[in-house]
């Protein structure tokens, strides 16, 4: 992995919930970056919008942790990136398998503010930048750490099973599929009055048909 | 005393007011470092005992920051004292800001940037940045002369923009543009045929039967295997 790698996942952990706030790390935008560091976008691309819509049903309210998409997409485009998925089936076993450790890799966000707290009650109650540029750098730190190590995790897996779950080639395909199921959840997720939502949605897709 | 503030150094240190964010007091330490910046900036003295307090808890959405900012200092003086809106309007911003740019905002940005990077996904990605964030660093850059203007009153400015409707607005122009992305996916992609047709339409008539009963997660998964299955079985 190269060392833009590493800094992109420090910046895209700060993003998520420390600073920034602008969108680097919904995982459309961390694909296309892996995509662009890696020279193969245009999988990366359809990756990103996959992983996009499986991240937008899960609302940010409050205090609440969200699952770790923006580490689904970063592993998946960066491995794809490399050259580690040749077929559809080692795609479809990757993305099981860090949807699992999408849920260890969200609790360690948690381990930051458990941090925060800790140093937050040691330094008392005046505020310093000092708590500020900790928790930025804790964070980056998450990312950097948290992240690459999917990769790697990814990586033996997939030597793992090398001679294996080699069946299918049009990646793309599967992912735009995979993509128009997932679309059914953001569909409903969308809240307006149910009928006319419909009817809305199939005139776009009407539209779009003829127009492209 | 405080509108003329220095508005770029203000937006810069905003974007990073929650970096301390903690379950104790939340954004607190934040809030407390940006109201030390104002007053320091301006030479007002706050004694340290109530600076302090302003450490304490505190929570709202990250875009709407300088806003209640410019309110705290408006009504620094009054009777009611600033406190009171502070925690008025923390919670009121923070409804807003998660149901429209957590719920609606973000899901149109990608489906704009989507339609745009399925021809070029640089060009997509910079759409998403520069959509997502425009009004992101508006609000930011400008929240605090129109809080320090309108003060306890802030509320005025938000319904001359009747906001509570855009979320619906942009929620209708979304879905119709979800229909539009999925078609271009399919089109462009693809060859058109009934198979292909029939098969998108199938797929998303699962999604939408399985968004009623199950987590997106365990459905995933379950699809990721069922498409394991169709791969073996000969592909799609």
């Amino acid at each position: 992995m190269t060392l833009s790698l590493f800094i992109l996942a420090g910046i895209v952990s700060v993003d998520r919930f420390i600073a920034l706030h602008m969108g680097i790390s919904r995982p459309f935008i961390v694909a296309i970056i892996v995509g662009l560091l890696t020279s193969n976008i245009t999988y990366a691309f359809y990756a990103g919008v996959m992983i996009e819509i499986f991240g937008l049903i899960d609302i940010q309210v409050g205090t609440r942790l969200t699952r770790e998409d923006s580490f689904l997409a970063y592993v998946v485009t960066v491995l794809i990136g490399m050259g580690y998925i040749i077929s559809v089936s080692k795609l479809l076993l990757l993305i099981l398998t860090m949807l699992v450790l999408m849920y260890p890799a969200g609790h360690t966000e948690e381990l930051v503010r458990k941090f925060n707290r800790v140093i937050f009650l040691k330094k008392g109650v005046k505020p310093s930048a000092f708590l500020l540029a900790s928790g930025v750098a804790v964070s980056f730190l998450r990312g950097v750490i948290v992240y690459p190590l999917g990769v790697y995790i990814g990586i033996a897996f997939l030597r793992y099973f090398n001679e294996m779950f080699n069946t299918g080639s049009n990646l793309k395909v599967y992912m735009i599929f995979l993509s128009v199921f997932l679309s059914g959840y953001l569909l409903r997720f969308l809240s307006f009055k149910s009928v006319y939502k419909y009817i809305v949605f199939l005139s776009g897709l009407f539209v779009g048909w003829l127009l492209i | 005393m405080a509108a003329d503030i220095n508005k770029f150094g203000l937006f810069l240190r905003s974007l990073f007011y929650t970096a301390n964010l903690n379950i104790e007091n939340m954004q607190g330490t934040g809030f407390g470092w940006l109201l030390k910046f104002i007053l320091d900036r301006k030479k007002v003295s706050l004694p340290e005992e109530k600076l302090n307090e302003e450490s304490g808890y505190f929570n709202t959405h990250p875009f709407f920051i300088t806003f209640i900012l410019g309110v705290w200092f408006k009504e620094l003086n009054t009777k009611e004292g600033p406190d009171y809106w502070k925690n008025a309007y923390s919670s009121a911003l923070a409804a807003l800001g998660d149901s429209f740019f957590n719920h609606t905002y973000k899901v149109f940005c990608f489906l704009v940037s989507g339609l745009i990077g399925i021809y070029n996904p640089v060009a997509g990605l910079i759409a998403y940045l520069i959509f997502y964030n425009l009004i992101h660093f508006l609000l930011l850059f400008f929240g605090f002369k129109i809080g320090f203007f309108y003060g306890k009153n802030l509320i005025t400015w938000f319904n001359r923009f009747k906001i509570n409707q855009w979320g619906q607005t942009v929620d209708i122009i979304s879905v119709f543009l979800l229909g539009f992305f999925l078609s271009a996916l399919m089109k462009i992609n693809f060859y058109s045929s009934y198979w292909n047709y029939f098969l998108g339409a199938f797929m998303l008539l699962f999604g939408l039967f399985f968004a009623r009963i199950l987590n997106v997660a365990i459905t995933l998964m379950i699809a990721l295997i069922c498409f394991g299955i169709i791969l073996f079985l000969g592909g799609l």
